[in-house]
């Protein structure tokens, strides 16, 4: 047969030439408004320390860019239709991957670290792949189990892994905490940085398609077990270094840090803010851990009262997170600004 | 011997739990869509109630157990009237609110009872000899409330009128509109019958094991295991599935140290959605 | 031959949906594969593209077998094909439908995509550009940046033709372009088809709409998953057997 025959495709006549409308394509240069308000926010944070040294209030934000970036991950691993619910099980395989030969071996905090992460992405991507089989609430629940065997097995695993109260006598990296601020707010941004980039390419592009319609992107040539084992092994590289980071702060790993229910507040931080959006869990994390921190700590034990309340009025009353809200209200706002301007420029 | 008998009668009891908990739970997600992650926050609360009715209100186990069941259908019609109606069906919204919901609950015995575990008293008293052995006549009450249970949702989901209301919708809820089936009631009863149920289980747990406000999550995930390897939609799955579970979970620990147990387990039942992504009854 | 199947079978569980089917499609052919519902047409075609694994038979394309290949595998070879339900990425707009559709020529690696690369950015230019000549000659282009789940039903249809033309494919496999088109519609979508083949993609169309036969070289007939007949379009239509299958059929003519 013939080799590969070039076909132009542009020259195919579909449809009459009279049938083909006006060419009214307004390019839309909407800029991001944010973009000054995001550069901003990022100044304030990395200068606070300056007002805020060794406080609790630090302690609590070095927390929050902990769970940004891991929330974020598992966004990115939702975005190729993957409802995962094992990223607190990437955080644990991450942490004992740090903790286990810092505590008993004691490898430098700055081996063990990366050790984690790439622990983590491997694991995450040898299992990503008979997972691939499943879909929707299969996979969600499968994922589950797999957090649920995963924790199972730190707390089965004997003196190595500390059982169920966790493992002790990690060595910290820093002795001062503003060290671990800047470390953490640092990772964070590096961490965003890729995801969008991840996100907003065509690697993102391909996720959402396979979401959208497994058989549609194949034909198109979109593998979907590819796209999805990429999708988790990323998520999980930044869960796993988070997690081992996070050892290493605290000094200690933990299999409670790991279990199902950190895994469900992960996910609340994420629908919270808005599944649909790039900013979602960081607003969802800013939401749920930082007000009632911030605002709420003198509640302590009922503490908890305040997040439940905060996660029912979003359910009720936003169905796609805050930043949804905040997007349809600003789209709104936008078309009638537009709307205006045609108006304005008719005679 | 004695562990023998003992341990027959732990197997059909958790068998039942589980059966009680994954039927309640099933109920809830066949008929409403909703996975019902609140589940084993009831199972716990219901534990908690019935202890505090019969330690701190001193009545009788055997009036304690009606009312809290009760308690806990008439809760479940709330809940589904004004947290679940509202979120029409939408995974991720329910999920907020099942997680709102049994956070509440958790805290709320946790500020109250605290963490240390607790056990609400023997409705009887006293041992019973059965045959050459000596069992606790609590068990073997148990057992036979647990076998009369387990013969009863049977009969309630395939011969009674709102069993049959009930698989009708699961199966079509479009057709089940059109036969008169006022789908709004059904969800309500469902809800009520599955908050029923999970606080029948809860009971009978918080008679046999330790109860601490974490238990709910525990049961929780096994109850996802069950329904899961049952295949969504089946109710004759979780019969057989919820056997299996109380003979891992009941016979195991006999031999095996728990976290190796529920290592194992976990393990299993991973290995078996891997090679049946819809479960084994399902008829999709 | 550009595409050929051998022995072709289709079980699922008891059920014989397919059994021993053989057609071939030269180049440069329209070929159409119609019979009644639910006769197996649809399932031939998710067997040629992978998306069933076969129970048993061969498929070749262009000599090449692509038995048990993957969808995707199969795309990567040449074939393009549309869907009958639900034929593109319903949350993307038009646009981006077509242009995350250019998955194959040009192909971005991983590290291209990801470093943003000179070589990435030159191929985004040129799918920007080739997407919105795409839609121009589809029609589109005034909805380019409606959300494509609100496209009416007719216009999902040529979204879907302009994906699988984004691929670049030689072999076109065409589910039920014509259902739930108007009489006017079908006449657009006939000469575009021909003008497809024109310009050297080979077509294999599956119809249960008789109106196909003007268009086609070469027609085959399938009934309960079995090949009844196969000929020009005027055999074809005086052919018994085929009007017996089609009796009591929605016979649309």
């Amino acid at each position: 047969m013939s080799d590969m025959t070039e076909i132009d495709t542009t020259d195919i006549r579909l449809v009459p030439e009279s049938a083909v409308g006006q060419e009214v394509a307004q390019t839309k240069s909407r800029r991001w408004p944010g973009l000054s308000v995001l550069g901003g926010l990022v100044l304030v944070l990395a200068l606070l320390p300056l007002g805020i040294s060794g406080s609790y209030y630090m302690h609590v934000l070095i927390l929050t860019f902990f769970y940004v970036v891991i929330a974020s991950s598992w966004r990115v691993v939702s975005i190729s239709g993957q409802f995962n619910i094992a990223i607190g099980a990437f955080m644990g395989i991450g942490a004992y991957a740090a903790a286990i030969p810092s505590v008993w071996l004691h490898w430098s905090p700055w081996v063990t670290i990366p050790l984690g992460a790439v622990a983590a992405t491997i694991v995450g991507a040898l299992l990503a792949y008979p997972f691939a089989r499943l879909r929707t609430i299969y996979y969600a629940m499968g994922t589950l189990f797999l957090g649920y065997v995963v924790i199972n097995l730190i707390t089965a695993g004997g003196k190595t892994t500390g059982m169920s109260t966790g493992l002790g006598g990690v060595e910290p990296l820093f002795s001062d905490r503003t060290y671990y601020y800047y470390l953490a707010f640092g990772l964070m941004l590096v961490s965003l940085a890729c995801m969008y980039r991840l996100e907003f390419s065509r690697i993102g592009v391909r996720m959402k398609a396979i979401a959208q319609s497994h058989q549609v992107a194949a034909s198109v040539g979109i593998g979907e077990r590819r796209n999805r084992i990429l999708a988790v092994a990323f998520g999980s590289f930044f869960a796993g270094l988070m997690g081992a980071v996070y050892c290493h702060y605290q000094g200690v790993a933990s299999p409670n840090s790991y279990g199902l229910g950190a895994t469900l507040w992960i996910i609340m931080y994420v629908l919270v803010g808005g599944i649909n959006s790039f900013w979602g869990p960081a607003v969802g994390v800013g939401m749920l851990l930082v007000i009632p921190e911030f605002f709420f700590r003198d509640l302590k034990g009922n503490l908890p009262y305040v997040t439940a309340a905060i996660l029912l009025i979003i359910a009720f009353t936003m169905p796609e997170g805050i930043v949804g809200l905040l997007k349809a209200i600003t789209d709104r706002v936008s078309r009638r600004f537009r709307r205006g301007e045609v108006s304005g420029d008719a005679p | 011997m004695e562990i023998a008998v003992q341990t027959v009668i732990n197997v059909v009891l958790l068998g039942v739990v589980y059966i009680l908990m994954g039927i309640g739970f099933a109920f809830i997600l066949n008929l409403l869509g909703i996975f019902n992650l609140a589940h084993g926050a009831i199972f716990m609360s219901a534990a908690y109630g019935c202890y505090l009715l019969v330690v701190k209100l001193g009545l009788p186990g055997f009036a304690a157990f009606p009312v809290t069941v009760l308690a806990a259908a008439a809760f479940g019609i709330l809940v589904e009237r004004f947290l679940f109606r509202p979120m029409k069906a939408d995974f991720n919204r329910t999920m907020m609110v099942c997680i709102a919901l049994s956070t509440v609950l958790v805290t709320t015995f946790n500020r109250f009872l605290g963490t240390r575990a607790l056990a609400i008293p023997p409705f009887l008293a006293g041992t019973t000899g059965l045959g050459p052995y000596r069992v606790q006549t609590d068990r073997i009450l148990a057992f036979c409330i647990g076998i009369v249970l387990l013969v009863g949702i049977i009969l309630f989901v395939d011969r009674s009128r709102w069993g049959a209301q009930m698989q009708a919708v699961t199966q079509n809820r479009e057709g089940a509109a059109l036969q008169g089936i006022r789908f709004s009631r059904v969800a309500m009863l469902a809800v009520s019958v599955g908050f029923g149920l999970a606080a029948i289980g809860g009971v009978f747990m918080g008679t046999l094991y330790n109860l601490t406000p974490f238990i709910g999550d525990v049961t929780l995930i096994k109850v996802l295991m069950l329904v899961i390897l049952a295949g969504l939609g089946s109710f004759n799955g979780i019969f057989y599935v919820g056997g299996l579970l109380g003979l891992l979970y009941g016979a195991l620990p006999v031999v095996l140290p728990g976290a190796v147990v529920d290592a194992l387990a976990s393990i299993l039942v991973l290995a078996l959605l891997l090679i049946r992504p819809r479960g084994f009854f399902g008829h999709e | 031959m550009l595409l050929e199947t051998k022995g072709l079978t289709k079980r699922f569980g008891g059920l014989v949906a397919v059994k021993d089917f053989d057609i071939q499609v030269a180049e440069g052919e329209i070929v159409g594969l119609i019979g009644p519902n639910g006769a197996g047409k649809s399932t031939v075609f998710n067997l040629i593209t992978g998306v069933f694994p076969v129970t048993s038979g061969r498929v070749l394309f262009d000599g090449r077998d692509i038995t048990g290949k993957q969808p995707e595998q199969v795309a990567r070879l040449g074939i393009g094909r549309t869907f009958q339900l639900n034929p593109l990425f319903h949350e993307f707009t038009v646009l981006e439908n077509v242009t995350s559709s250019f998955e194959l020529h040009p192909h971005s690696s991983l590290f291209d995509i990801f470093f943003n690369t000179r070589k990435y950015r030159r191929n985004e230019a040129f799918i920007a550009e080739r997407a919105h000549e795409i839609l121009h000659v589809v029609g589109l282009e005034r909805v380019a940046d409606e959300l494509a789940k609100n496209l009416p039903h007719g216009h999902q249809k040529m979204l879907g033709v302009a994906r699988a033309l984004a691929t670049r494919p030689r072999l076109l496999l065409l589910d039920e372009p014509l259902s739930g088109m108007n009489p006017s519609e079908i006449d657009t979508s006939l000469e575009a088809i021909r003008s497809m083949r024109d310009h050297g993609i080979t077509i294999l169309i599956v119809e249960h709409n008789m109106q196909i036969l003007r268009l086609c070289d070469r027609v085959v007939v399938i009934s309960f998953g079995q090949k009844i007949c196969e000929g020009s379009p005027a055999e074809v239509r005086a052919n018994e057997e085929v009007i017996s299958a089609y009796f009591g059929a929605d016979y649309v003519c």
